[in-house]
């Protein structure tokens, strides 16, 4: 059971003594909520937002995780453990039969393995002569038909059948069969077919069992056949290995077999290694896909936080609203714990009942999310039904149940000390609250514990060079600072310039600060603390300085009969609730500032598209490889002689890559490039040696020495790594003979498109034994469609695995990909909008229904019906818009600071996507509306003469 | 000879905030065991703010105060709550019931609070009865007319047998016959019980009702004047 329920268990059960010892306070508690069934409404559709955000992202995590397992579980199916090697070229290093009799039977002797099987492994290209469609790169598997049953055996719709492939026959997987509409027969390319030899289809079988595994999309052969097509004969270069847990259990046993026959190769000191081991697969995989569970919690905060003040914001009300009763319950013995005692009963109550709808409300959010994803998948061909794998464990609805229950019980508790603490007289008078006198002691304390927080976390930042704590710590100084200043210059001076100079504080440039803070790493709380500051500083020189506000209004000459009538006493009130106002706005402004930063970035990124594709193309339209173990020597002759028209191209650029290790083990790859690539290509570089003193200077270096290197700037990927390689990393490449060869990096390309160290040609064919060229820089001729000269291309190279790729068309799948993302991550934190709107509803009908007798005074003096109505919509549309116009400045604000510090330097164009600022600030201004028109309704139904009788 | 029940010593009371205002200036006032006590005046002399200090529902600014011969600034703000809980009972001009609560746990809600839950239910009946209110035990406040309301607040006043009830313009939203019938409970339970009542009213029909009248002016007690005096 989790600790958190069990946590929540004696908190409840704790709550259910304590209420049965005070049933009276109990009642009060219970019947509270009965009190206004749409308030109640509103409060718990405000608190469940949290829990739902929670919850939908831990479910939005186990469907990834349940998918992932699926996969790899599908994939490999009876398989636990791969025994294996690669060589530098990328293909499967062959081993005789013979020393695969001595291996099995060895690995046969290991605790819980159950069988294993010698194949073939390997790429190849086929080419369907009915439809005419080819594929380049698709996965083969030769086997032993007849060599083991433990594996699963082949199905076909489901049905187990016993194959028999002879000579010329094949069988292939549905997804291929479908995928390439394929007849009775297919061509088949690979190193040991290069002209292409046909082969008969036998089955269509489906992907499980033995067929299983290398993904969907591949053909089956026997094992004679396959060897032929690998040239090589009388060998294998794979062995698959399965325990006795099968599928699903298999996991519990691959740790054990895997460190076992690890032992045995390292013991024989065999070519072959062991590779893939299901368990610690389906850990990797499951842990990458944390990252979606983490993704999703951190834009969700900005809602999480939202919840929170939204459920401050209802127990203040709460407490205004019972105000007169407490102090007449105190005036009568009631001591502080006992109001405390009624509202937690109360608010345990509406956190339950939040927390467990809101639970399964995130279930359906995460579908949502999935039925999108979907569609964000699709972008790359994929046809993942994340739907069919949607899952949401026990554990995790406990869990977001446990956390959300806990986070608003907490809040209720904070926010109940605070309402318990009031002045009899004036609350039994309805009175308010003095304002905290200059000389109050406790707002001293709290300045200098903010003071002293505020130095430690900047001291800490010295130690920890973390950018959040020392821009927090300064911070947390400049408030506690200026609540003491306010002893001496009032409110409403030292928080407006508090709030000024956090602001300032928040958007100054990193430039600015760059040397002090140069060595500091920033990650995604800055994008969360910068919203907090800057909307908390904004909120308080909005608040403080409303007078400023009602003046302009007052100055505004009178248009139509009543209207300032109506404005000024809009505006007014919610000037005059300075604590529910601001909170309001406070949910309103965070949430708009977070989707706006996201558009921000989504509209820097679309205008500088061209830009970024054209850097990072490097002045190429396409790039091209083969398979591994098929290079071409020459791409133009092999073009020519395939009838491609030349002329469609304006420049070739041939490379040889090749797959290395490095001297830490790592595999990284070598590209070696000629003079033509270094003449046609414009790639940039983000730095280069002092010892050269342009681009040109570093690959003609480069040319002319094969030691230098230039590879990509690490921080093109985003992965922040532990020693990332700079301008003058040297670094160990083991070449073709097992010698290490000492590179020196002299620049690093602003590009991620390509991947690998870059060095002359010649170099690598020397150290690396490449004697052909599998990777091309292509530029297309004038006029010449690049995506059908790919598909051209594709096509009549088939029988070297040629996959081309067309820059722009990726990237901007990629990119349109990202976008959608993003657009995705900014609807999930635009639910943030449903707790602004709660809490704008709540605001309403409490102002209704406390404003009565004043509303029948206004009703009394000259009001009409219709100007009550647009009091209160106009004071609705003011915290509404005031919040949207605060949030939309700040996220414009962060933005061009994330475009200063980040996209300027790259030399790229700011760009404010107002179209999207004003689509989004309408359309959470026309739901606000939804929540205030009935509100303003109901304020212009009452009565002068009811109002007047209200108690 | 008469017992003190109720002392105020010099107290003075300020009110802090954008401008200090001097609420009361200096006190001094003794009210006997079983008197009734009516404090009057014009709007802003200080007549709520003496019952609010006088009844430990504000703190003094100086002075002292005395109930039972207990000083209440030397008391804790639960001791005083325990204190108010068992020996006072407080009638408001606008009843301040718990519209949550039937009328029957309105009045049984100070007796819980005391600590004495055995047998509160049938105490708190015999005070609506007391009141008159015998058939409204199971209707909340809302559901109950001005007059009713105020008979079940003097039910809760009255149910733990307090020693003092403070009553703040207790007939203030009252018409005159409601207000007739109001003063002659509060009076036949003093008669009945022997509670000190000090009652804040402008009313000079309510205030004869009691045994003594205090006019007070400016924050002081500018005369006192016992019933049948007529100087």
């Amino acid at each position: 059971m989790s600790p958190l329920l069990i946590l929540i268990g004696i908190i409840v059960l704790l709550i259910a003594v304590d209420a049965a010892r005070h049933r009276v306070l109990f009642k009060m508690g219970f019947r509270n909520i009965l009190r206004r069934k749409t308030d109640t409404v509103i409060v718990i559709l405000g608190l469940l937002v949290a829990t739902a955000i929670i919850s939908s992202s831990f479910s939005v995590g186990d469907t990834m995780e349940n998918w992932i397992e699926s996969e790899i579980l599908d994939d490999m199916q009876y398989t636990d453990v791969t025994v294996y090697n690669t060589t530098g070229q990328g293909t499967y290093v062959p081993f005789s039969y013979e020393y695969y009799r001595e291996l099995r039977a060895d690995i046969m002797e290991v605790e819980n393995v159950l069988d294993v099987v010698g194949e073939v492994h390997g790429r190849i290209s086929v080419f369907d002569p009915a439809s005419l469609l080819s594929r380049s790169d698709i996965p083969m598997m030769g086997m032993d038909m007849d060599e083991s049953d433990a594996f699963g055996g082949f199905f076909v719709d489901g049905v187990e059948i016993q194959p028999s492939l002879n000579e010329g026959e094949i069988m292939i997987d549905r997804r291929l069969a479908d995928d390439m509409e394929v007849g009775d027969s297919l061509i088949l390319f690979s190193v040991g077919h290069p002209m292409g030899r046909v082969y008969n289809v036998t089955q269509v079988i489906d992907n499980r069992g033995r067929a299983a595994f290398g993904g969907p999309g591949k053909v089956i052969m026997n094992l004679n056949d396959s060897r032929m097509a690998m040239s090589i004969p009388g060998h294998l270069n794979f062995i698959r290995i399965t325990s006795v847990g099968g599928v699903e259990d298999g996991a519990l046993y691959s740790d054990q077999i895997f460190r076992d026959v690890d032992e045995i190769l390292k013991a024989e000191q065999s070519i072959l290694e062991a590779r893939e081991n299901k368990n610690e697969l389906l850990e990797e995989f499951k842990g990458m896909m944390s990252m979606f569970t983490d993704m999703f919690f951190v834009f969700g905060s900005f809602v999480i936080i939202a919840g929170i003040i939204l459920t401050i914001n209802i127990f203040v009300m709460l407490g205004e609203e019972r105000k007169s009763e407490m102090g007449m319950s105190r005036a009568i013995g009631m001591k502080r714990k006992h109001l405390r005692r009624v509202f937690s009963y109360e608010g345990m109550i509406y956190a339950g009942t939040a927390s467990a709808i809101g639970a399964l409300v995130g279930v359906g959010i995460a579908y949502v999310i999935f039925l999108l994803l979907e569609d964000i998948f699709a972008v790359f061909g994929g046809d993942v039904s994340f739907l069919s794998y949607f899952h949401v464990s026990p554990d995790s609805l406990i869990l977001a149940f446990s956390a959300g229950f806990l986070i608003t019980m907490a809040t209720i508790f904070f926010t109940v000390f605070r309402i318990s603490k009031l002045n009899i007289v004036r609350a039994i008078r309805e009175l308010p609250e003095p304002p905290v006198t200059k000389s109050s002691r406790k707002p001293l304390f709290m300045a200098v514990g903010s003071i002293a927080l505020g130095f430690l976390m900047t001291l800490a930042g010295l130690s920890t060079p973390q950018l959040w704590l020392p821009v927090t710590g300064v911070s947390l100084i400049l408030i506690g600072g200026g609540t003491i200043a306010r002893r001496w210059v009032g409110d409403r001076i030292a928080y407006t310039l508090v709030g000024i100079f956090l602001l300032v504080w928040w958007m100054v440039p990193f430039e600015a600060v760059e040397s002090f803070f140069d060595d500091y790493s920033a990650g995604m709380e800055m994008f969360i603390l910068s919203g907090l500051f800057t909307v908390t500083a904004g909120i308080m020189v909005i608040m403080l300085n409303s007078s400023l506000i009602i003046g302009a209004l007052d100055r505004i000459p009178e248009s139509s009969k009543g209207g300032k009538a109506v404005v000024l006493t809009a505006v007014s009130h919610p000037m005059k609730e300075k604590f529910r106002t601001g909170m309001t706005m406070f949910i309103f402004a965070l949430i708009i500032f977070a989707i706006i930063v996201m558009s921000m970035i989504v509209g820097i990124f679309n205008t500088n598209m061209d830009r970024m594709i054209e850097e990072q193309s490097g002045g190429y339209d396409m790039i091209g490889l083969t398979a591994w173990d098929r290079p071409i020597d020459d791409l133009y002759v092999e073009i020519e002689g395939r009838g491609i028209d030349p002329g469609h191209f304006q420049s070739i650029d041939q490379a040889s890559l090749s797959m290395v290790t490095l001297a830490d083990g790592n595999m990284d790859s070598v590209i070696g490039v000629d003079r033509n690539f270094v003449r046609n290509n414009t790639f940039g570089f983000t730095e280069y040696h002092d010892d050269y003193d342009s681009v040109d200077d570093v690959w003609e270096a480069l040319m002319s020495d094969p030691s230098l290197v230039v590879t990509n700037d690490p921080g093109e990927f985003g992965m922040p790594l532990e020693d990332p390689i700079g301008v003058d990393s040297v670094i160990t490449i083991m070449d073709a003979y097992g010698e290490p060869r000492e590179k020196r990096v002299i620049g690093l390309m602003d590009q991620f498109i390509i991947h690998g160290y870059f060095m002359s040609k010649e170099g690598v064919r020397s150290e690396f034994n490449t004697t052909s060229h599998n990777l091309f820089f292509i530029s297309v001729g004038e006029g010449v469609d690049a995506d059908e000269l790919a598909r051209e291309m594709e096509r009549e190279l088939v029988p070297f695995g040629f996959q081309p790729i067309v820059i722009d068309t990726v990237f901007r799948e990629v990119m349109s990909a990202q976008f959608m993302f993003f657009d995705l991550f900014s609807g999930y934190m635009g639910l943030g909008l449903v707790v602004g709107i709660a809490s704008l509803g709540i605001i309403s009908l409490r102002a209704v229904h406390e404003r009565r007798l004043e509303i029948g005074m206004m009703r009394a003096i000259g009001f009409k019906t219709r100007m009550i109505k647009y009091v209160f919509l106009v004071e609705n549309s003011f915290i509404t818009l005031t919040g949207i116009v605060l949030g939309s400045a700040l996220g414009i604000g962060i933005g061009w600071l994330l475009w200063y510090d980040g996209f300027r330097p790259m030399g790229w164009e700011f760009y404010i996507p107002w179209g999207t600022i004003i689509t989004i600030g309408i359309i959470a201004y026309l739901t606000m509306l939804v929540t205030a028109i009935p509100s303003a309704h109901k304020a212009s139904k009452v009565s002068p003469s009811e109002a007047m009788r209200f108690d | 000879m008469s017992e003190a029940m109720i002392v105020s010593q010099k107290v003075h009371k300020y009110y802090e905030g954008g401008v200090r205002v001097h609420a009361l200036r200096g006190v001094d006032l003794s009210i006997d065991r079983g008197e009734m006590v009516a404090i009057m005046g014009p709007s802003g002399c200080g007549k709520t703010t003496l019952l609010n200090c006088l009844s430990g529902l504000e703190n003094i600014s100086s002075g002292r105060v005395l109930i039972g011969g207990k000083d209440l600034n030397a008391l804790s703000d639960n001791r005083r709550t325990e204190l108010r809980a068992l020996n006072m009972g407080f009638v408001f001009q606008f009843y301040n019931l718990l519209p949550v609560l039937t009328s029957l746990e309105n009045v049984e809600l100070p007796l819980l609070l005391a600590g004495k839950a055995k047998g509160a239910k049938a105490k708190a009946k015999k005070a609506l009865e007391t009141v008159g209110l015998g058939d409204r035990c199971h209707h909340r406040p809302p559901e109950l007319s001005g007059g009713e309301r105020q008979r079940v607040t003097i039910a809760r006043a009255v149910v733990n047998e307090p020693d003092i009830i403070w009553a703040d313009e207790p007939t203030g939203d009252l018409d005159t016959d409601n207000s007739e019938r109001i003063m002659d409970l509060l009076c036949k339970l003093k008669e009945k019980n022997g509670h000190t009542i000090v009652l804040v009213t402008h009313d000079q029909m309510v205030a004869r009702r009691a045994e003594r009248m205090i006019y007070m002016e400016n924050g002081l007690i500018q005369r006192e004047q016992r019933r049948g005096d007529t100087r």
